[in-house]
């Protein structure tokens, strides 16, 4: 075991609460009320102008993926430029159109990106009262020639890095909330087996594997317990749960349901997953504690849905349905209407509730895009070579 | 050892470099995967802790197996008895090469026509039961990846199931599930669908 510093653990804290220990110099600025609810619905026109090379490009990435549209300086409700007279690397002054002083900032300490991520955040702040997500990362799948690792990149699809290169398969990565830690499933030594690995030490090591194998990994909002899919019963796969250490080990279905990509609820009360039933793929819930039986939620409007995930205010599950290609939908936790969203498959909310990243295939490739779901926009990630999918937000 | 996988790495680098550079059907601004060759702690000024290359993974056997976990529909529960992961085990997968198991579109059922196949198996299993077979359910791509994953399982599992009641000894049978992710063919057509959706026999042969 070894020992962690505290400054590490000051670096990782921080990390985590999504800043970057970047320097931001606050200006006396006249506080207004945000104007945009944080559910809005219609893209905010804003007009952006100042700004160059890889801030701009990272701003516009980030403000338009949060919802915004870049519209001309007489169509903008809200104005963005550099703060005039401030020499820092990068700055921001944003107003209303009838010149209302929202946000002064200047950035310092951190590379042209990161500055403007932080930025893109104050701005939606100021705009909305909702925290951003810009510069926060995502682990996935990546395929090169048949090799499957897992990479971790910002949400943009800058800064990858491969943090496996075992030349197996290696699926289904997945945050432990609020750690630098990912569990996923390798096919390394054979059926494969749920590890969780350390990213700032390298340190790894098996959580389960059940005979048959375990994949589809799903861990607890309080980062204690794995809930993964199992053949081992011998007839279906079947959905399990186990703490983080491998004690614990509860099964939870043992019906001929097929099931697959199970996800939890924000309590951490309740798995949502996919089941085959009569030929059909349906969404269903189960206690987690193992103490209930599965019920199917009420999904209106499609006959086919896979891959759920839940978002982290407990609202709203979206999934992927497929009739001709994949679509993203979503449908309200409880059950009800759904709603397509747009072309796509397998997608992981951010931990603003609002943006979902998912997979677009792309000729022999799978893609990586970014959803705001209430404006329906989606940005493509910057393109990484190979096949990437099975994204997972940090939360 | 230090410097084969130095070599190993860079040699991986300069693949994966060509790649990028040689593929005209990749567009430009594509980000190669940088497998172990970037410096892991240089994230380009994103504060962002180093990350390490990893450990190796403990190969050991399987996990304790939760006892008193059965479930009422389970036919022919997986005890996990004979540890099939044991480097000294070798692989073979051109004994039952003629044998695959091929499914119909969406299904895990094992078709009539594919019985003569399951029979050779099984009776190879019955005759020499310090070997283990190691049935691989595989898709076509039409699913998505968490479904196929479970289909994979579910056919391998029904291949299992029809090995066993042609007398092969539970036991010494064992599935692992690839989903989409090892075609035999990679088309994206009928022709390779057809093909991808199988159930692959993999002969495990007795500790050397």
């Amino acid at each position: 075991m070894k020992f962690v510093p505290f400054s590490k653990l000051c670096l990782l804290a921080t990390l985590l609460l999504g800043s970057s220990g970047i320097f931001a110099a606050e200006m006396p600025t006249v506080i207004v009320n945000p104007p945009i609810k944080k559910d809005f619905i219609d893209p905010i026109p804003i007009s952006v102008s100042g700004y160059s090379g890889e801030v701009a490009s990272a701003l516009k990435f980030d403000l338009e993926s949060a919802g915004c549209e870049y519209v001309s300086t007489d169509k903008a409700h809200f104005l963005l430029t550099p703060a005039p007279k401030n020499p820092a690397a990068v700055s921001g002054l944003l107003t209303t159109s009838s010149k209302n002083e929202m946000l002064r900032k200047a950035y310092s300490g951190a590379g042209d990106r990161a500055l403007a991520h932080a930025l893109a955040n104050d701005v939606i702040l100021a705009l909305t009262g909702q925290k951003g997500v810009a510069g926060s990362k995502i682990a996935f799948r990546i395929d090169q020639a048949g090799n499957e690792e897992i990479g971790i990149a910002d949400c943009d699809g800058y800064n990858l890095i491969a943090i496996t290169s075992d030349h197996s398969l290696t699926k289904g990565p997945a945050w432990i909330p609020g750690k630098l830690e990912i569990v996923y499933a390798t096919w390394r030594m054979g059926p494969p087996q749920i590890l969780l690995q350390k990213l700032a030490s390298g340190e790894r090591k098996k959580v389960v594997g059940l005979p048959g194998g375990s994949h589809s990994p799903a861990v607890s909002p309080d980062g204690t317990k794995v809930a993964f899919i199992s053949p081992r019963g011998g007839s279906s796969p079947d959905l399990y749960v186990v703490n983080l250490d491998g004690s614990g080990l509860k099964r939870l279905t043992t019906n001929d349901d097929d099931e697959s990509s199970p996800a939890w609820s924000p309590d951490g009360r309740t798995l949502v997953y996919s089941g085959r039933h009569k030929g059909n793929s349906y969404l269903f819930t189960v206690p987690s504690d193992g103490t209930g039986t599965p019920g199917r939620l009420k999904v209106i409007g499609v006959y086919n849905a896979t891959e759920p995930d839940w978002s982290p205010d407990g609202k709203t599950i979206v999934f992927t349905t497929q009739r001709g290609g994949f679509e993203i939908c979503t449908v309200p936790a409880g059950g009800g209407t759904s709603t397509s969203i747009c072309a796509g498959e397998d997608p992981s909310w951010a931990p603003n509730s609002r943006t979902v990243v998912f997979v677009n295939r792309k000729g022999d490739d799978r893609v990586l895009s970014l959803l705001d779901v209430p404006t329906k926009r989606v940005k493509d990630l910057r393109r990484i070579a190979g096949s990437c999918s099975q994204p997972s937000w940090t939360r | 050892m230090k410097l084969t996988s130095l070599v190993t790495v860079s040699c991986l680098a300069f693949v994966l470099a060509i790649g990028a550079v040689g593929c005209k059907k990749n567009p430009t601004g594509i980000t190669p995967l940088p497998y172990g060759a970037t410096p892991r702690g240089n994230t380009g000024g994103n504060a962002f802790p180093p990350i390490q290359p990893v450990t190796p993974i403990n190969t050991g056997g399987e996990n304790g197996l939760g006892k008193g976990i059965a479930g009422e529909g389970d036919t022919i529960p997986m005890t996990g008895n004979r540890n099939i992961n044991d480097p000294a085990r070798a692989r073979n997968t051109d004994q039952f090469a003629a044998d695959t198991v091929y499914f119909a579109f969406d299904k895990a059922i094992v078709e009539q026509k594919e019985m003569g196949k399951i029979s050779t198996v099984a009776e190879f299993i019955r005759k020499n039961p310090d070997h283990d077979i190691l049935v691989e359910g595989h898709c076509d791509e039409r699913g998505t990846e968490g479904y196929n994953l479970a289909l994979g399982d579910r056919r391998a599992l029904a291949v299992r199931e029809a090995l066993v009641a042609a007398g092969a000894p539970a036991d010494n049978v064992h599935t692992v599930s690839y989903g989409e992710s090892r075609p035999a063919d990679p088309g994206h057509g009928q022709a390779a669908w057809t093909k991808n959706r199988r159930g692959v026999f993999v002969l495990v042969l007795p500790a050397r």
